[in-house]
């Protein structure tokens, strides 16, 4: 066979063959949607609970035990002040730090330690925090009102029924109501450099960090 | 010697089959990234921008869409594509005072919207930035202390600005992103060429590009996923933070505002006059970021105490 037509005819047969590979490699189906992971997201994919947590009743909590504040208030007198704590809040007194405010009797009733107290002296539930710091923090409450204070959860449309706003002992301790110290997450350090001998990088955490931050961002 | 020519390949002919074979060689490799396209493939090669496509097609796209993330990452997810409401124009506001840097924002971003866990993607950047200066230049996101938020320090969260005159639509070659009636700049992340123009465009470094395919486990893919949004991107293409668009339209949060520890974000629209947005605009004293960069950002900043 004359080599030139034998050249032409491969030449043909690999365009073909390329083509079809084209093709066969395209025409692949994917499985249907049976038998698939389905992940359980009845809430959020995301942790929203606050930093304290949900809203507690007052009551007074050791371990296993759980009592009414009453449980011992009526029985023992109450003193309007008690400097320092003993006892029982001894814990309260090690933590407590808010400024001025340090008679105890300025935030509980004083005859039923189960509410709160107004400045008349009628009773504020326990359900209503946000009334009591309200008796000293107008503007920040005012904010909250609005809605500029703390976190709104659920939705930004204003009469969404799924609204839900936090109320201030959610993220304040009252009786340390300056906002807790943080654990960061961690920051991104993966980049498409980072990817396998992060040490050794131009970009790894420890070489970026010694250099002026100007020069390592792109100007940032 | 007549004969002996006859036999062997000619000079001139084996040139020309060379040539040819190298011609065809180059075709196959020009066209070797279509090998590797998987089922249905050809038709998201075919598929048509965003905005041309009628509901029918968008509805059989969708549904290719969600057979191919079943196929490659195992999980069962539904894809939305939610229209802008009218009369909406959402903003963002953010209280510098309350920001602690805990960086709860970034990781709750990540979750929601099925960023690349390898490499890792993150829309959001926690600049930490000495006290008395707003030169960013002097900024740090690579912080990692035991405890934040550090004295002599604020945090300056960075996203997207959802700019009123973006300049990162302007210089896209292909019109893959572009904004949206309530002022949420999108991509089509199945027009994106990937010449990342954008990125270079933007002033605020909003812009992630996926230089390989998302890595994310299978138990941790947000089932409930955006066009527009939060599906899972594909290599080779520009995403970016969109105001969790899947979300909001539908009357959420973002995802960043619903975990923030401290309350420093507020969301809503800010054509409607009694929403909290609006407030904070009238009377905090708000600015925004690279004023002098022209891009009118829907993203305000304030201090407070």
């Amino acid at each position: 066979m004359n080599g030139t037509y034998y050249l032409a005819f491969l030449r043909k047969v690999t365009v073909v063959a390329s083509l079809a590979a084209i093709v066969a490699g395209c025409s692949e189906s994917y499985p249907p949607k049976e038998g698939l992971y389905q992940r359980q997201v009845d809430g959020e994919v995301f942790d929203i609970t606050p930093v304290r947590g949900a809203l507690k009743p007052l009551r007074y909590k050791r371990g296993s035990f759980d009592y009414a504040c009453t449980e011992c208030h009526n029985d023992f007198a109450s003193p309007r002040r008690q400097n320092p704590l003993q006892g029982e809040h001894a814990d309260i007194d090690a933590r407590f730090d808010h400024g001025m405010n340090t008679y105890c009797v300025n935030c509980h009733h004083q005859t039923d330690r189960n509410v709160y107290v107004d400045h008349d002296g009628s009773p504020i539930p326990s359900t209503e925090p946000a009334r009591l710091c309200a008796k000293c923090h107008g503007p920040t409450y005012r904010e909250w009102e609005l809605g500029i204070h703390g976190r709104q959860n659920g939705s930004w449309e204003r009469n969404s029924p799924n609204r839900t706003k936090l109320l201030c002992i959610q993220c304040h301790d009252p009786h340390q109501p300056a906002f807790p110290m943080m654990v960061p997450d961690p920051p991104t350090i993966v980049t498409r450099f980072d990817v396998g001998g992060a040490e050794e990088s131009p970009h790894s955490p420890a070489n970026e960090s010694a250099k002026p931050r100007g020069e390592t961002e792109h100007g940032r | 010697m007549a004969d002996d020519v006859s036999s062997k390949i000619k000079r001139r002919s084996f040139l020309k089959a060379g040539a040819g074979a190298a011609i065809v060689g180059a075709l196959v490799a020009t066209v070797a990234p279509l090998r590797n396209l998987k089922a249905g493939s050809l038709d998201g090669f075919f598929q048509q921008h965003y905005k041309r496509l009628s509901v029918a097609d968008l509805q059989a796209i969708i549904a290719r869409l969600e057979g191919e993330i079943g196929r490659d990452y195992g999980a069962a997810v539904s894809i939305k594509d939610p229209k802008p409401k009218p009369g909406v124009r959402f903003a963002y506001a953010l209280n510098l005072s309350r920001c602690n840097g805990s960086r709860r924002c970034v990781t709750a971003c990540v979750q929601e919207n099925n960023q690349s866990r390898d490499p890792a993607i993150q829309y959001i950047k926690v600049l930490e930035m000495p006290s008395g200066t707003f030169d960013l230049e002097k900024s740090d996101q690579h912080y990692d202390h035991e405890q934040v938020p550090m004295d002599g320090k604020f945090y300056l969260p960075v996203q997207c600005q959802q700019c009123e005159d973006p300049p990162c639509t302007k210089v896209c070659p292909v019109e893959a992103t572009w904004k949206e009636p309530d002022g949420i700049t999108v991509i089509d992340y199945d027009w994106c060429i990937g010449c990342r123009y954008c990125m270079a465009a933007c002033p605020y470094e909003a812009r992630r590009f996926n230089f390989s395919k998302p890595e994310i486990p299978t138990e941790d893919i947000n089932p409930n996923m955006g066009y527009l949004s939060n599906r899972i991107r594909p290599a080779g293409v520009v995403e970016k933070c969109h105001f969790c668009l899947h979300r909001t339209r539908e009357g959420k949060n973002p995802a960043c505002l619903e975990v923030c520890p401290t309350g420093a974000r507020v969301f809503g629209d800010l054509n409607d006059p009694e929403s909290e947005i609006r407030y904070i605009v009238q009377n905090k004293r708000t600015y925004i970021l690279k004023e002098e960069a022209g891009t009118i950002p829907a993203f305000f900043y304030y201090f407070d105490v």
